[in-house]
This record gives structure tokens, C-alpha cells and sequence, in this order.
């Protein structure tokens, strides 16, 4: 079952780093629309975008940002309920482990499957926020 | 300080011995298991403070085999537990780290084998510094974040008794209008003015009677939510107890007292059951 916000309205997404003439953001974009609305901003404005406005998923594009672990660090310190997904064209294990441990809710591999993107952020909305991770506790 | 207890489960007889040799010399106490069940019978009968777990625990040849992991999710959720493989994946690293529905990760580390006893250690110490805390922070978080919703909908609930106390009273005020309307002879807008002041009246005494059950819906939602956080809480205490039969004869009391109070008591949501 959904978060009460399928019932009262649509879920907003925050899309982080679009690489220049990037196809991937356009096929999420169409891929999210039956849910709600994407707004795409470059690494340098993330900060800003999520202290600004409540989104229901924070998606990271691993390859378009510099430091992916320290902008998932930052963004989970502002907003400790914040649904961070990370995405990759390439994922490896010592980086989901490092994403994780930072804070991440989850680290998808992209997707040109509009469906299974669809699946896949469904299924994210319906995963508890995340509590700080322990080196966050002190 | 007492020695932390830490079970190791590995199939791997020599892989066991000598990362239990090593987690010895430096001051654990390490109870060794070979494979699912043995693992699972010393998780639930003893007094564990970190499990170390592989993730093929019956067949490294098998990579379907993910004992370790159905393990580290679904025995002794209050024991942190760090995942070890000799064969890390991307997924298995999300199978162990991502939340489950309770709100715990499966594990609270991921260490490769080949990444050697160093970082084993290193996330051992990591575990035992935070971990414990950290799951029983993250059940108290989960409270608090309920009864900040829980007063969030109290406030909203108020603030729609109020804006229907007002609508009816000018309800009431435009039927008291309508008979002075019709009492100074201008009887037809004082019957019309009437009958606006009594649809008035209506519409609020269906709009309220419509907010007053949802409102009972979302109190028996939240309170019985809390009963099974306070439930959480009481079996985790029970967690720290020792030896083993303190434990258990508490996590028996506890889900006794909560059997009863669920299922025997009338209206047991709206309170709190006693142990």
C-alpha cells in the first residue's frame, strides 16, 4: 500500500545531475508521470531544491555528480526522512555499500524500462524513511 | 567490561577457525557456527552482542544460496549483523543494507572476504559501538515519528470541529435572522433565509458526522499502531536480558500480556496493556 499522498495527490520527484543530452532523465520523466512530477537540477542546486520544497523521492544520477556518497551525506542530514534513491548505469558493490552506509534508501541500476522504473520507485514510496545511520548518532 | 559475544557462521571450517583465531586475540568472545540451523539455534539461545554471517552458508558453490542473508533478516532482528561473502554483489549488498518493512536493514555492514581481517575488525568494532543502540534508536524513532502523526491528525481534527462549530453557529444565525425577517413582515425572505440556515445546519451536521468518523478511524489506526511499537520495545528490552532463560521467560510474559489484551479485552486499542 502507498503513503497517504497516492489518496490527497500526486508524489513529486527531485531528479539530481542531468549530463548534457542525456537520454535517461526524458525516459523517467515519462516513466514517473502516471505518479506525480519530476523536477531535474544540476548537483550544485540539490541542496537548495530540497531545503526549498518536500519531495517524496530524491533521485541521484551517480554519473552526473562528482560525489555521489557526500551529496547523499548532505541531503540526509537536511531532510533525516528523505527517500534517497541512487541510480547507475554502473553499478558495483563497494559503491551501493558506501551509498547505503551514507544514507541512501536504495541504489537501482538505470533503466530504459519505463515499467520497471515505474515498479521500482512504487516500490521505494512504499519503504519506510530512513533512520540515521549510525555514525550519525555520534 | 565484559567481552563482547560475537557468533561467526561460516561453512568454511578453516576460514571459521582462523577469523575466530584472529577475533579472539583481539578480545572477542567468538562462538563458532558451521551452518543455517546451527546458527539460528545459538542466535535464539544465547546472549549474542554481533553476528558475523556468509552469505552462502550451505553451498559456496550454490549462488542461490543466501542463507546468510534470510537469516540476518529474519532471526534475532535486534542483533546487528555484518554480511561477509567471498562473492559480493551489488544486489546482495542492497539485500543486506536497504531498509525491510520494519524498519531495520537486514545487516549493518557488508564486508568482502578479500577486503581481509582489518576491515572484518574494523566493522566489528563499528558494529559493537553502535549497534544495539542504534536498532533500539531506530525503533524509539519510529515511536516518535507516530505520535508526531498521531498529534498532527489530533490538530487537524480540532481545527475541523472548530470550522464546523462556526458554520453551524452561523447556521443558527441566519435561521434566527430568516424569523426576524419574517416577524417584521418580509415573510418570504424570512422563510427563504430559514431554509438557508437550516441547509446550512444540515450540510454541517453531515460534514461533521463525516470528519467525527474518520477521525475515530484514524485515532483506533494510530493507537493500535503505537500497542505494536510499545510490543517492539518491551521484547527488545527482554533482548538484554541474561542467561537465555530470562530471556525467553520474558519475550513469553510479554507476548502473553499482549495475546491477552488484543485479542480478550474490548476496545484495547485506546489503552496501554501492562506486563
Amino acid at each position: 500500500m502507498l503513503p497517504p499522498q497516492s489518496v490527497l495527490g500526486p508524489y513529486t520527484f527531485l531528479l539530481v545531475g542531468k549530463a548534457p543530452g542525456a537520454r535517461w532523465p526524458v525516459v523517467l520523466e515519462q516513466a514517473l508521470a502516471p505518479l506525480g512530477q519530476l523536477h531535474i537540477v544540476p548537483e550544485e542546486e540539490a541542496i537548495r531544491a530540497v531545503s526549498e520544497r518536500t519531495y517524496d523521492v530524491v533521485l541521484i544520477d551517480a554519473g552526473a555528480v562528482q560525489d555521489v556518497v557526500r551529496l547523499v551525506t548532505h541531503l540526509r542530514a537536511q531532510q533525516p526522512r528523505l527517500r534517497i534513491v541512487v541510480v547507475t548505469a554502473s553499478p558495483t558493490w563497494q559503491q551501493s555499500r558506501e551509498v547505503f552506509r551514507a544514507g541512501a534508501t536504495d541504489y537501482l541500476r538505470k533503466s530504459l524500462d519505463k515499467k520497471k522504473l515505474r515498479d521500482q520507485i512504487r516500490a521505494v514510496l512504499e519503504m519506510p524513511p530512513s533512520p540515521p545511520h549510525p555514525a550519525e548518532q555520534g | 567490561m565484559p567481552r563482547a559475544t560475537i557468533l561467526f557462521a561460516d561453512n568454511d571450517p578453516d576460514f571459521l577457525r582462523i577469523r575466530s583465531e584472529f577475533l579472539e586475540r583481539e578480545g572477542y568472545r567468538v562462538i563458532p557456527a558451521a551452518n543455517p540451523s546451527e546458527a539460528q539455534r545459538k542466535l535464539e539461545g544465547r546472549r549474542i552482542d554481533l553476528a558475523i554471517l556468509d552469505i552462502r552458508l550451505e553451498d559456496d558453490n550454490d549462488e542461490n544460496d543466501t542463507s546468510g542473508l534470510v537469516l540476518a533478516r529474519e532471526v534475532a532482528r535486534m542483533v546487528p549483523k555484518i554480511i561477509l561473502t567471498g562473492f559480493p554483489t551489488t544486489w546482495a549488498v542492497r539485500d543486506a543494507l536497504r531498509l525491510q518493512p520494519d524498519g531495520l536493514p537486514a545487516a549493518v555492514n557488508f564486508v568482502a572476504k578479500e577486503e581481509g581481517p582489518e576491515a572484518l575488525l574494523q566493522a566489528v568494532r563499528d558494529a559493537l559501538h553502535f549497534g544495539p543502540g542504534w536498532l533500539r534508536n531506530a525503533i524509539d524513532g519510529a515511536t516518535q515519528r507516530l505520535e508526531r502523526d498521531y498529534d498532527d491528525a489530533r490538530r487537524q481534527s480540532r481545527m475541523n470541529y472548530i470550522a464546523s462549530l462556526i458554520v453551524a453557529g452561523l447556521g443558527i444565525l441566519i435561521i434566527f435572522v430568516g424569523a426576524v425577517l419574517a416577524i417584521s413582515g418580509m415573510v418570504a425572505l424570512g422563510i427563504a433565509s430559514a431554509i438557508g440556515g437550516i441547509v446550512t445546519e444540515a450540510v454541517t451536521y453531515l460534514f461533521f458526522r463525516r470528519v467525527d468518523l474518520a477521525n475515530a478511524r484514524m485515532d483506533r489506526y494510530h493507537a493500535e499502531v503505537l500497542q505494536i511499537k510499545r510490543f517492539e520495545n518491551l521484547l527488545a528490552a527482554c533482548d538484554d536480558l541474561s542467561p537465555s532463560e530470562r530471556r525467553e521467560a520474558c519475550k513469553e510474559r510479554v507476548i502473553g500480556a499482549a495475546t491477552a489484551f488484543w485479542f480478550e479485552c474490548p476496545g484495547a486499542e485506546s489503552r496501554e496493556f501492562a506486563v
